[in-house]
């Protein structure tokens, strides 16, 4: 089980409620092209992959994972993950869409905020949705940057998702599965796709 | 004007219950104001209450009982004088210390009437919590006004009599009520508790 890096520093009288509780929370927000019946599947589909990530971590899913999805006039729907056996909850209903916005969030316990980061992204990734995600601290390689490399996946699906720039981790040496990030950021030894 | 604080872990059911609350005072005509925090840099519940037809202010990106505290009583007072609401629910986030949040509504200069934590408990993670963090739930629930043991549409019976007699071994001074926000049961009993 991985402790909560940030309260390895402090005593308990100077953590926050986060820190005591050795809580971990990402949040993404972004648009998504092309909204529709599969693509809200897709979603509920990521959000359990992240469950399934966290319960491995951490022995079980403690918290919960959420996503709201909307459009520009407030109308939308929520997916929410809180048990695993109950799956993804889904309230409210979102007709097909060209373009919609959503948020993403994810607070559970007892992982590390910086591969619960990486693991969001993946997921997100593999839906194969054409997703555009918001200018975000990428917790996972510990600087800010855009979103907005352009990466073609074997279904010749295109989608923005970019580590375009210096600073991250390359394993050219290593021939373990690969997301196929043009800059190679990415070593999933533990990750299939 | 009262306030009412909404203290439980992550999932236990408090944006449902709030929305539920809004609603039955709504109903009765009174002005309700929302604040919702959450932890992650971007806010969900907003987007999901703005959905279902309500406005709340979302306060993300910490936690109102310590690194939001001056955002939280800043919200507070700007609530007070620009809306001046009968009601002001806080949905502080599942890994807040609600009786922090009351002890900073209480210096916030607002002057509530009343100031009331309704704790909220998870049936069917219960046992998970209780042994992965169980202080820390303990911590949650200590300065609840009364408790909300929700979610009971997914326990039977004896399930419910175990946790809530947990429940009151660890808390006997506090009023425990077994609900469902999904079905409804017993929250016409929380409107009148609230009351």
């Amino acid at each position: 089980m991985k402790q909560h890096e940030h309260a390895e520093h402090k005593g308990p009288e100077h953590e926050n409620s986060i820190e005591e509780a050795g809580g971990a929370a990402v949040g993404f927000t972004g648009s998504i092209t092309g909204f529709n019946a599969d693509a809200q599947a897709r979603m509920a589909d990521a959000l359990y992959k992240i469950g399934k990530w966290v319960g491995g971590e951490s022995g079980v899913l403690l918290g919960h994972i959420k996503c709201a999805i909307y459009r520009e006039d407030g109308s939308g729907v929520t997916l929410n993950l809180i048990d695993m056996d109950n799956g993804v909850e889904i309230h409210g209903t979102l007709e097909p869409s060209d373009k919609v916005a959503f948020t993403l969030m994810c607070a559970v316990l007892d992982v590390d905020p910086a591969e619960l980061d990486h693991t969001m992204h993946h997921v997100l990734e593999d839906t194969n949705l054409d997703i555009e995600l918001e200018h975000h601290d990428c917790h996972c390689h510990g600087h800010e940057h855009e979103h907005e490399d352009l990466h073609e996946h074997g279904n010749g699906h295109e989608h923005h998702h970019g580590h375009g720039h210096e600073g991250h981790h390359h394993h050219d040496d290593d021939d373990d599965e690969s997301c196929g990030h043009r800059g190679g950021c990415c070593n999933h030894r533990n990750h299939s796709h | 004007m009262y306030v009412y604080i909404l203290g439980g872990f992550l999932g236990s059911g408090k944006t449902s219950l709030l929305m539920r609350l809004a609603s039955m005072y709504i109903e009765r005509k009174l002005r309700v104001a929302l604040l919702v925090n959450e932890s992650g840099e971007v806010g969900v519940d907003g987007a999901t209450l703005k959905a279902e037809g309500y406005d709340a202010i979302e306060l993300p990106n910490g936690c109102i009982c310590c690194s939001l505290s001056g955002t939280l009583q800043n919200a507070l007072r700007n609530i007070k004088s620009d809306i001046d609401p009968d009601i002001i629910i806080i949905e502080p986030t599942g890994l807040a210390l609600p009786h922090k949040v009351k002890e900073l509504v209480r210096i916030s200069m607002i002057d509530p009437d009343g100031c009331f934590i309704i704790g909220i408990v998870d049936v069917q993670r219960f046992d998970d919590l209780i042994k992965k963090k169980g202080e820390f739930f303990k911590r949650q629930m200590h300065g609840s006004d009364f408790i909300l043991v929700n979610k009971s549409d997914l326990a039977n019976p004896q399930r419910l009599d175990e946790i809530k007699s947990w429940m009151s071994s660890e808390f006997p001074e506090k009023p425990l009520l077994s609900i469902s926000v999904k079905t409804g049961e017993n929250l016409d009993k929380v409107y009148e508790m609230m009351k």
